[in-house]
């Protein structure tokens, strides 16, 4: 006999204690507002993550200094220049580069700015430009014969002066003059992490007016068809045989969404682990307003009992009813939610980190039904004793 | 007649515990109801009246002896059962009304309705249908606080007869009404009995409601003493 009057007979009971509702309510659009909003935010940030991660490319290697483990503070210098030659050496590997950094100060029509200098070799450009750090939309890619050249970052390029530096002007690093050769279009990820104050240099200059002979960082490109695993084992075989000692490591971009992947995965788990036991909190608000409920209209359930309600019927109105208050604060939740999540995202997008964060299809439904089942649980046992209740003792309750 | 006696009480005991006294609010009572009477209940507080009114209109189970509805007993049928049976048979008439006060007149007669899964447009029209035949043809869609005592009970017996059942059940149906509403009260409740067919059990501690009656039965500890035939010629109006 559920039918939809039901419905709107819960539902006048609820519009009829308005403020008490609405109280209760609020634990319920706390908790789902909550869930729907984290849960989009961290679903927009693996998305855009794994993308960035996937546009480095799937057949790429990265060989850092250090252990691997932690994170660490001191950037160890124990690749050498020597190491990239043994690299493209090894059997599947299709070509290597490296970086060279170091900090400089740069100076533009007598204003200053700290840049992070990054060397890399001129004919090994494309190599960047295939894996999304490097994509030219001013100048020219550099060449073997460049010395004092220099490429920026578009956002570097307009943001940091007072005047926007053009193509083909001239700037200084530590008092030597160098001529903008290229703009690159700049890169969300690489911005995301302070990225676009680096500033694009030749290995040259690097090691000779810096003195940093080493790379920080090495980048393998594997031939096609080979195995990315294989290969990376292989090298690391290799250089640990050559070092005498495992003082690096090695990088697939699958090892590094697995490892955000990890981390995302974390969050979200705690993440819902809070949203969980706000909706507990909300749920036992639902009970005790339901309990309320219960004993207000005593008399009523001796009435409508009286009158032929059976137990079932009686049950099925307060399980409606809780479900109903359950269910319309996870709309007002959802709605709360999706919104919250919508401006954290432009907030982001305006940090220069776009992620889209709007709550998928299966994120709103499997909100609203949670919030259903919430309310119908924490009303079944007001619900259990409404429906036990002695008519008689009802109807002459006072 | 098949069911010549429609409630049919046989030795009922009921007995309330009272923590350390245990109270016999019924003491061995049979009595039958029989098909088209116009029974009404007296005696004194603590009688034992509501509760055999309780009984009889199965609200209550008895805590010994049986209770027979349409001859079916009804030990032998569960609480959801019972509700049904009830919410068919018998039209509740209470002394505070007993309307749910955030539904409107009409809402509160189709309740029982719905209780018995009848469809929402014959709900609809039976209301209205009922609600004017009681004379509230213009308050349908009032609530019980926009009404007078009355118009209240009348609405209360709207939803009594809206399922059209074989027994209208009043506990003190004036009791909370001035002189003239209970008057006007009293002639729906005998109407519903000469003109209708209805079968009317009535409590009233008044003498003279209960000589609206056909027969009364008089209630002393939990034992009915004395019943007795109302003479037709007596009646009369008594207010």
């Amino acid at each position: 006999m559920i039918d939809l009057e039901t419905f709107s007979v819960a539902f006048i009971n609820i519009k009829n204690q308005k403020l008490r509702s609405y109280l209760t309510f609020l634990g319920i659009i706390i908790g789902i507002a909550a869930i729907i909003s984290l849960i989009s935010i961290v679903q927009g940030m693996q998305v855009f993550i794994t993308g960035e991660l996937q546009s480095l490319g799937l057949d790429s290697i990265f060989v850092e200094p250090g252990s691997g483990t932690g994170i660490s503070t001191v950037v160890a210098r124990t690749l050498t220049s020597d190491d990239i030659e043994t690299i493209r050496g090894i059997q599947g590997v299709k070509d290597a580069t490296g970086f060279w950094e170091t900090s400089a100060i740069l100076d533009f029509k007598g204003q200053q700015a700290e840049v992070i200098l990054v060397g890399m070799e001129p004919d090994k450009m494309y190599l960047l430009e295939q894996m999304g750090y490097v994509d030219i939309i001013e100048g020219r890619e550099f060449t073997k014969t460049d010395k004092f050249s220099i490429g920026l970052y578009e956002d570097f390029a307009k943001d940091t002066f007072d005047t926007e530096i053009k193509l083909r002007e001239n700037v200084e690093l530590n008092g030597k003059k160098f001529r903008v050769i290229a703009l690159s279009k700049s890169s969300a990820f690489l911005s995301a992490f302070g990225g676009t104050s680096m500033v694009l240099v030749t290995d040259t200059v690097v090691k000779e007016f810096f003195g940093e002979e080493d790379p920080v960082e090495i980048i393998v490109m594997v031939d096609d068809g080979a195995d990315i695993k294989e290969v990376q084992a292989r090298i690391d075989k290799r250089l640990e045989k050559k070092h005498g000692t495992k003082d690096f490591y090695t990088m697939t971009s699958e090892n590094l969404l697995e490892g955000a992947d990890t981390i995302l995965g974390l969050v979200g788990l705690i993440v819902l682990a809070i949203a969980g036991i706000s909706l507990v909190v909300g749920g036992i608000g639902i009970m005790n307003t339901m309990l309320m409920s219960v004993m207000e209209r005593t008399r009523e359930i001796g009435v409508m009992k009286a009158i032929g309600a059976s137990t079932n019927t009686i049950l099925l109105l307060f399980l409606v009813e809780s479900g109903l208050i359950g269910l319309i604060g996870g709309i007002i939740g959802v709605i709360i939610g999706a919104l919250m999540a919508l401006s954290a995202s432009a907030i982001a997008s305006y940090a220069g980190f776009p992620f889209n964060a709007f709550p998928s299809v299966e994120l709103i439904a499997g909100g609203l039904f949670f919030s259903l089942i919430v309310g119908m649980i924490s009303g079944w046992i007001p619900a259990q004793r409404a429906a036990k209740m002695d008519p008689v003792e009802a109807l002459r309750f006072e | 007649m098949a069911f010549d006696i429609i409630i049919n009480a046989k030795n009922v005991v009921k007995t309330y515990d009272m923590g350390l006294v245990q109270v016999n609010a019924l003491n061995g009572v049979d009595f039958e109801l029989k098909k088209g009477e116009f029974v009404s209940i007296m005696g004194p507080s603590g009688s034992g009246k509501t509760t055999l009114l309780d009984v009889l209109s199965v609200l209550l189970r008895p805590t010994s002896g049986e209770v027979f509805i349409k001859g079916k007993p009804i030990s032998k049928m569960d609480d959801n059962e019972l509700a049904l049976v009830r919410g068919r048979t018998i039209g509740f008439i209470f002394q505070t009304f007993n309307l749910i006060n955030r539904l409107t007149a009409k809402e509160n007669v189709m309740l029982p309705l719905w209780f018995q899964g009848i469809p929402k447009n014959e709900r609809d029209s039976r209301a209205e249908k009922i609600l004017s035949d009681v004379g509230l043809g213009d308050r349908v869609n009032h609530k019980p606080s926009e009404l007078s005592g009355g118009q209240r009970q009348r609405v209360a017996i709207a939803r009594a007869l809206a399922v059209d059942p074989e027994i209208v059940v009043a506990d003190e149906p004036t009791g909370n009404l001035d002189s003239k509403s209970g008057e006007q009260i009293m002639q729906i409740i005998r109407d519903l009995h000469s003109k209708q067919g209805k079968t009317v059990l009535m409590v009233t501690h008044e003498e003279v409601l209960a000589q609206y009656a056909q027969k009364i039965i008089r209630l002393k500890d939990g034992k009915i003493i004395n019943e007795e035939k109302v003479n037709k010629k007596q009646k009369r109006s008594v207010y």
